[in-house]
């Protein structure tokens, strides 16, 4: 009994050695229409966090929620020392599409944490996340499925509009924009004030009217949103 | 002689720990030696302090239940009619009665509620569970969770017996939690049947002993309509809303 208890406590210190390792992050859009803006894959210590459940977003996490701008988060792991992969997709991520981003953390072991976000297009301020997940480092292949967040930094109104922070609607980038309706009227709510998990779009199924842009047949979702394959090295 | 081996084996394994007495007359010294008694079984105190977070934007959470039990207790499952006990706390939101039949089966350390009104969307909580055993090694150590989605007819969320027992002082263990649908009420959402706040200025009934939903047993839940989404009767809007996972777990041991 105690010399396996031993062994366990071998294995642990084992497991959280401060060993870098290489690492291979792939993304994959799960959803059946919406569009993953350009990600951010994020290397940094324990106790940092791009976002929290129940928190007041950052304005950098606003800036990314609400327009896919992933800048200010960079330059915030950047401030950390941290390792940032910015935008492995080159772009939009289209529904069922992946991307891969790839880093080593043999000279900052430190960066033993993970994060992932990005926006979700058609939202207002919905987005894809991973909070400060610890990072497997015995050689293998892992996987793990995201959920969709709202950043609570705006109304939902579901129309076409901004992708600047603090300024109403869903930015359309060029392959968006023949998806959306046009000359919605607005959908009820307003800014919740705290990230929570996202409660999906609601949408509706009048293209030239009605109170939502966003196609209720194509752009709802469930959770999970993507699936994570960490391979380590 | 398979008895004595028996026994030189386990004087063997004893000696190892202990030393070994003997039960020869002439031992040096003159002194007899005592038998040593067996040892106590070990009481031991388990402490684990509980962190929930709300994760849903409109769905306050009633007072969390909190069960740790050893192996052999059974929380409600899928696919079967779940007891009046559950039914009571997923359309009311009142755990008593869920508490009192856990604490009274043999198999369960302890059943308690968390202190003060509901949990609302955003918020997290603590909730610290002091479990002690008769020995330092019990049989099993689960914890289950469970607690109304208020702003439903009868929807809950719960974290269904989670093994402890690997868990070391000062380790944390995450959980999300789903949604589940009782299958006691039908999901009328209206302001007459739910208790929650989104239906205020309506009947707000709690627990009615009447099964009518089309399928009298515990599913996943399928999430609300809501007025805003074409359910003209509904008294939810868009806000009352949910996806799954909708609350998080954090469990430290502390003790």
């Amino acid at each position: 009994m105690k010399r396996l208890s031993a062994l366990a406590s071998l294995m642990i210190l084992a497991a959280t050695g401060a060993n870098g390792a290489e690492y291979t992050v792939e993304i994959q859009n799960l959803t059946r229409s919406t569009f993953f803006t350009p990600l951010l894959v994020a290397a940094h210590p324990a106790e940092n966090h791009l976002f929290a459940v129940g928190g007041e977003a950052s304005l950098p996490l606003q800036t990314m929620a609400e327009g896919g701008n992933i800048e200010p988060l960079v330059g915030e792991i950047d401030g950390l020392s941290g390792i940032a992969v910015a935008n492995p997709a080159g772009g939009l991520l289209a529904a069922g599409a992946s991307a891969t981003a790839m880093f080593n953390n043999d000279d900052a072991p430190d960066n033993n944490h993970l994060s992932i976000v990005a926006m979700l297009l058609p939202t207002n301020d919905g987005f894809v996340g991973l909070d400060a997940m610890w990072l497997p480092t015995e050689p293998g292949t892992y996987q793990y499925m995201l959920k969709g967040y709202d950043a609570g930094t705006e109304a939902n109104d579901e129309l076409r509009g901004s992708g600047m922070p603090g300024e109403p609607g869903m930015p359309v980038p060029p392959p968006l924009d023949p998806q959306l309706g046009n000359n919605g009227t607005g959908m009820p709510g307003e800014a919740e004030g705290f990230v929570h998990i996202h409660r999906g779009v609601l949408g509706d199924t009048d293209s030239v009217a009605g109170g939502s842009d966003i196609d209720a047949t194509r752009h709802r979702w469930l959770n999970p949103v993507a699936r994570v394959t960490i391979t380590v090295e | 002689m398979n008895k004595q081996y028996l026994i030189a084996g386990l004087c063997v394994l004893t000696l190892a720990l202990a030393g070994c007495g003997s039960d020869d007359d002439d031992s040096p010294m003159g002194m007899t030696p005592t038998p040593e008694p067996m040892p106590e079984p070990e009481s031991m105190t388990f402490t684990y302090a509980v962190n929930i977070t709300n994760m849903t934007r409109g769905q306050p959470l009633s007072p969390l239940a909190a069960m740790v039990f050893d192996g052999e207790f059974q929380m409600a499952k899928m696919g079967e009619p779940v007891s009046v006990a559950l039914e009571v706390l997923a359309e009311s939101g009142d755990n008593s009665q869920l508490l009192d039949a856990a604490m009274g089966s043999e198999h369960v350390y302890l059943a308690r509620s968390a202190e003060g009104g509901p949990l609302m969307p955003g918020l997290s909580q603590t909730m610290m569970l002091e479990v002690n055993t008769a020995t330092d090694s019990p049989e099993g150590m689960y914890i289950g969770l469970v607690s109304m989605l208020a702003n439903t007819n009868d929807g809950i969320t719960m974290l269904s017996g989670k093994d402890l027992g690997g868990l070391q002082v000062d380790d944390t263990i995450t959980f999300e939690t789903l949604s589940y649908d009782t299958g006691t009420e039908r999901n009328s959402e209206s302001a007459d049947t739910i208790i929650g706040p989104a239906a205020a200025g309506g009947l707000q009934e709690g627990f009615n002993a009447e099964r009518d939903d089309f399928v009298d047993e515990l599913r996943l839940h399928s999430g609300v309509v809501s007025f805003d989404d074409g359910m003209a009767s509904s008294a939810l809007s868009e806000a009352q809303r949910f996806d799954n996972p909708v609350m998080q777990v954090e469990i430290t041991r502390m003790q």
